[in-house]
């Protein structure tokens, strides 16, 4: 504890004391906002070079609201604003006064692309003090061949390094050994607790409606917290402000528009984007009475406003709602739902152009409800969690050499695990008489989550620049509910009610950034990183896949926080002006109070469910090599990750140290691109891993006349066959013709091209007669073919 | 598609039994039913067809360990010895355990040694032990029995095992039982109205009548059809506790406790002899035979945990479990004229309260 307290009094000493040695120096703050010129939507990450006349350099890029600020000595500056796709400008200023400029940056022109593109690629990869950051603009996701033609973040996102699909087709991907519910997935800031749509095989991003997906997998900012493993921060499109634009696209699952324009020009735009599949329309034509009975749809709508009050001010409302539908109305009726609510209210404010700051209001709610109605027989479970809560962030760029990141965050959060209603109509005739209605209710529980975090991003010279920061967290359970103790064997001692609103228990959470970036030189850079996180709040998942039925619970008295230390080294290197970014990372992990169900665990409507969990440590390491060629006729990248994640548990697998189900020792990928011209688009990966550990039958029993399978004393030990399949797409574009608006383009998949039939689950049967047992496996996807038809007006 | 397969006493099954049914779905088990069923919808649609294959796997073997299987019945009081074997071992495979010295000693309530039984290994089944007595009386109610076994060459590095048992008390009758000819309520929530004729599904309803002994008592019911056993395999069996029928201020006075479906393989006429036994089992053996079932049943990656071990109570990692548990039996002539008994309306909410979920692993 001291420790962090000495370390938060050194941050506070460091911080102070640069800045009253700055103010003594006269500067000018350039700062603006660089927007795509075509749209208005800002630029995530765009580069911003200010050479001045001696030929020192500085470089900024812009923040996520596409913001940038730069304080320089009075002076003459050649200024370059870039970013990849778009032409780059370069502006002459003469720094007389603090100076705020809006940028509008034009999509490259199809005849002079490779050229501009070429020219102007920086080293950012290198430069830039972060590390373990992925960035992806949606243009670049858009181009990975796809399940159905079905663009996907997720997907996208699980063939980069370090990061892993935890089941064949799922959406639910665990980064860098840690369990898939570790990542904290954020749209437009709120969280979203199930990103998964028909049980993940598709995710609930809509891509006509995403701007930008970064993913943080280690080095999380300090603005960042609540779970371990990683960040994965998802930015709607503002909404085009220049004109009424529509986009959409059919494909063989779902069809997709979007319609996005200015309310005022230039002022006021918005943006409604709707996806649905449409598979179940044709299920009615099936001669099976099965299928022309089933329900079976999913559906997402993203919208969004944003008001521009001034140069100063900017407003953004957003909301997404979707909802996935199971149902037969063979029998009589039988329904599951499920789905995500967010909305978000931000409100940025440029105090001074070094003070920049974002107010967030948010609210998200996952939920689903069963219901089955039978022979008068009704039977209904729902079960919600919700949060709602405030963010305040300010960033304060200082000077040329530091950028200050403070603010706070509370978030309250509302669980109801499960409320189930049962009732029997009159019409049971012989066994009932009248009506029946009975109810179950697991207690709903509160949590209060609050953070303050205070950071700076120090430049020390040329060749190093710093990172460091402190986030303090602490989660309060709040009463309503009833609350068991247990013992060491996890035999409840007893049970206390709490009454409503009263906080009955606090963790704390200490949570030092620091990391560090050297160059060596232009092109090559070494970057360390130390990183704590602390996680309070976890899904009851049993199972490697996971399914919507999964309930979030959090931390309380009887279940501590989760913890992370993560320390991680990499070598980033350019070849080729910056054609070639390769890097190579190492991580390791160490993770407290990680969480584990015990043997045979009920965690399915169990009020008593945090006596089936065990807790223990947790390791997890590994090495990360990716080759990337960002542009250029043929892009792409290769990753290769080799990790371990491991657990330690006193009470489970006896004990012993054992695998984590997420652990795969090598995981390879390839992505490419290649521009046959500009019409046309060949696009494939391949991915190969090992299989997930798990545990096999390690010996049969004869018992009761019954085969009874026999495992081993401890867990995960056995592994699933290796994984692999290639994808590939063909992507046919319209004739560019700039008298028409209006443009298309056709793209022809195939998923799993090669027919790999790749185990999803393998089960152990029995002939009958109990003389012959045997292995199967199921594997979901042949070879799946797709045809998209995309188009924009 | 057998992954979402419901565990054959819920639904593939003959037999239901209303009450213990009611409790296991809200504590979760068949809250899975129609889950499952969705889901199963779901995966059969995206695969179009089959899409399992047997696949070569090359398992590990762990070491071999004893399994131990028997007890101490009123009847009876026998032990099977044999060993684990690798799993794609066949029945000619199994190796039972010959020339053991196999012992049980009898202890009263005040744990004072009464008897000691000597088991002799059958000649003709090896690995079968088993002891006659003379006096025709084997396990007593409340009484310990104390199981020695000692091998002739070692397994698991031991040639000697041992485990304790309690025989818990039963009733000392079961009045009777009616047979009630009717719809069932399992049955119509969760599966609906028969898919080939459209009909709210008819069978016979078990009622059962008896005393129920202070204290947790948990039963596991068999149902017989002429006197043949309907259900007597582990997995099949139909298992409840008397918490939920004491919750209920009911008493086993007319609880419909078994089903026997019309549409299924064992569907009775009027004028069959249907009965019940009940099993008087220990709360641990009660909690083994959930724990075998759902082992038995495998998992799948969407609803299975990990899977592991049956915890038996045999000492030193042996495989099994040894019990002491007495049974009764009662008849009825299948007779369609015959009402219910119960009017369940104020009781359910009572069964359904949260207290009783610890009870349903």
């Amino acid at each position: 504890m001291s420790i962090f307290f000495r370390f938060s009094i050194l941050c506070f000493l460091v911080v102070t004391t640069l800045f009253s040695t700055i103010s003594a120096q006269r500067n000018f703050t350039l700062s603006g906002t660089i927007r795509d010129g075509s749209n208005g939507e800002t630029l995530i990450g765009a580069s911003v070079l200010v050479k001045n006349a001696n030929g020192g350099i500085h470089g900024v890029v812009t923040n996520v609201y596409g913001f940038f600020s730069i304080s320089l000595p009075r002076g003459e500056y050649s200024v370059t604003f870039s970013f990849i796709g778009y032409e780059s400008q370069e502006k002459e200023i003469s720094l007389t006064q603090n100076t705020t400029l809006p940028i509008e940056l034009r999509p490259v022109s199809t005849a002079l692309s490779e050229v501009v593109i070429t020219e102007q690629r920086g080293n950012q990869a290198i430069a830039r003090n972060e590390m373990s950051v992925v960035r992806m603009s949606i243009q670049a996701i858009r181009q990975i061949p796809t399940l159905m033609g079905e663009v996907d973040v997720i997907k996208a996102i699980q063939l980069l390094p370090g990061v892993m699909a935890t089941s064949e087709g799922g959406s639910g991907f665990s980064v860098r050994g840690g369990a898939p519910d570790q990542n904290l997935i954020l749209l437009d800031e709120a969280t979203v607790y199930n990103a998964a749509h028909a049980l993940g095989f598709f995710s609930v991003f809509n891509n006509d409606a995403i701007k930008d997906v970064a993913i943080y997998k280690g080095d999380i900012p300090v603005q960042f917290g609540g779970r371990l493993s990683s960040v994965l921060d998802v930015r709607m499109k503002d909404g085009n402000s220049k004109r009424l634009e529509g986009t959409g696209g059919i494909g063989l699952l779902s069809s997709r528009l979007t319609l996005e324009g200015p309310i005022i020009r230039d002022k006021t735009s918005f943006l409604v984007s709707g996806r649905r599949t449409y598979f179940d329309l044709f299920l009615p034509l099936s001669k099976n009475p099965m299928a022309q009975n089933v329900r079976l749809y999913f559906y997402d709508l993203n919208a969004k406003i944003v008001h521009q009050f001034s140069e100063k001010s900017r407003l953004y409302l957003s909301a997404y709602n979707g909802l996935d539908i199971f149902g037969t109305r063979l029998g009589e009726y039988m329904q599951f739902d499920y789905g995500n609510t967010t909305l978000t209210a931000r409100w940025n404010y440029i105090y001074t152009p070094k003070l920049f700051s974002n107010l967030t209001m948010l609210y998200s709610k996952y939920n689903y409800a069963m219901g089955a109605e039978m022979g008068g027989a009704k039977f209904t479970w729902l079960s919600d969690l919700s949060d709602i809560g405030g963010k305040l962030d300010f960033t304060w760029f200082a000077n040329t050499d530091n950028t200050v990141r403070f603010g706070t965050s509370s978030i309250y959060h509302m669980y109801s695990p499960g409320f189930v209603d049962f009732s029997l109509g009159g019409s049971m005739g012989m066994l009932f008489e009248g009506d029946i209605d009975n109810r179950l209710e697991l207690g709903n529980n509160y949590a209060l989550e609050n953070a303050i975090y205070l950071g700076n991003d120090q430049k020390i010279n040329e060749q190093i620049s710093l990172k460091y920061g402190i986030r303090l967290s602490s989660f309060s359970n709040v009463g309503g509910d009833t609350v068991y103790y247990y013992d060491q064997n996890f035999n409840v001692t007893k049970a206390v009610k709490y009454t409503k609103g009263e906080f009955y228990n606090t963790h704390w959470g200490f949570e030092p950034r620091i990391g560090a970036t050297y160059m060596i030189d232009d092109a090559t850079s070494i970057k360390a990183n130390y990183s704590r996180t602390v996680q309070y709040v976890q899904l009851a998942q049993t199972s490697t896949g996971g399914n919507p039925l999964d309930m979030w619970f959090p931390a309380n008295p009887n279940i501590k926080p989760q913890k992370a230390d993560m320390y991680a080294m990499g070598l980033f290197r350019n070849f080729q002006e910056n054609k070639w970014e390769t890097s190579l990372e190492f991580y390791y992990k160490d993770i407290f109070n990680c969480i584990d169900f015990k043997d045979h665990p009920n965690v399915m409507l169990n009020p008593q469910l945090y006596g089936e969990i065990r807790q223990g440590k947790g390791k997890a390491y590994g090495m990360e090599v990716m080759i990337k060629r960002p542009d250029g006729k043929i892009n792409g990248w290769i990753s290769y990750t080799l990790s371990r994640s491991e657990r330690t548990i006193p009470t489970i697998s006896k004990g012993k140290t054992y695998l984590a189900p997420f652990d795969r020792t090598h995981n390879f990928t390839i992505v490419g691109n290649f521009k046959i011209s500009e019409r046309h688009i060949f696009s494939a990966n391949w991915v190969f891993y090992t299989g997930n550990a798990v545990t096999f039958p390690s010996g049969a029993a004869f018992y009761n006349g019954l085969w009874l399978p026999i495992y081993p004393e401890h867990r995960n030990e056995a592994r699933m066959p290796n994984y692999h399949r290639l994808d590939v797409s063909y992507t046919i574009k319209s004739k560019p013709n700039p008298d028409k608006r209006w443009s298309y383009d056709w793209n022809f998949g195939i998923f799993n091209a090669y027919g790999r039939k790749n185990p999803w689950i393998i089960n152990f049967k029995e002939e009958r007669g109990a003389d012959y047992k045997y292995a199967e496996m199921t594997y979901l996807f042949g070879i799946i073919p797709s045809v998209t038809f995309n188009f924009k007006f | 598609m057998e992954f979402f397969n419901i565990k054959q006493h819920s639904r593939r099954g003959v037999l239901h039994t209303p009450l213990s049914a009611i409790v296991r779905n809200v504590s979760g088990g068949v809250c899975n039913t129609p889950l499952r069923l969705v889901f199963g919808w779901f995966v059969a649609l995206l695969c179009f067809s089959s899409c399992t294959e047997k696949i070569d796997l090359k398992l590990k073997t762990s070491e071999t360990r004893l399994v131990v299987e028997g007890g101490v019945s009123f009847e009876s009081c026998e032990i099977i010895l044999s060993t684990t074997m690798p799993y794609f071992s066949s029945t000619d495979d199994i190796p039972f355990v010959s020339n053991a010295e196999v012992k049980i000693t009898e202890f009263d309530e005040n744990m004072q040694a009464t008897r000691l039984f000597e088991l002799i290994e059958n000649p003709i089944k090896a690995g079968h032990y088993s002891y006659s007595a003379t006096d025709n009386v084997y396990g007593q109610q409340r009484h310990t029995y104390r199981l020695n076994i000692s091998l002739n060459e070692p397994i698991g590095g031991r040639n000697v095992y041992t485990s304790e048992t309690v025989f818990p008390p039963i009733a000392d009758r079961i009045d009777s039982v009616r047979a009630v000819w009717g719809q069932n309520l399992f049955v119509l929530m969760l599966a609906g109205r028969d898919r080939d004729t459209n009909s709210i599904r008819t069978g016979w309803n078990i009622e059962v009548f008896a005393d129920d002994p202070d204290g947790e008592n948990y039963y596991a019911l068999i149902v017989l059809k002429n006197g043949v056993p309907l259900n007597d395999t582990l997995t099949r069996l139909l298992l409840f506790d008397n918490q939920m029928i004491r919750a209920a201020n009911i008493g086993l006075r007319g609880v419909p406790m078994a089903y026997i479906s019309d549409s299924s393989d064992a569907a009775a006429q009027e004028g069959d002899t249907l009965g019940l036994e009940i099993r008087g089992v220990s709360q641990d053996y009660y909690r083994y035979i959930h724990e075998f079932s759902n082992v038995y049943g495998g998992s799948n990656p969407m609803f299975g945990g990990v899977p592991a071990n049956v915890r038996g109570n045999i000492s030193d990692g042996a495989i099994g479990y040894f019990w002491a548990h007495g049974s009764r039996k009662a008849f009825d002539i299948a007779d369609k004229s015959k009402s219910p008994t119960m009017k369940w309306c104020e009781t359910l909410e009572q069964w359904l309260s949260p207290e009783l979920f610890h009870l349903c692993p």
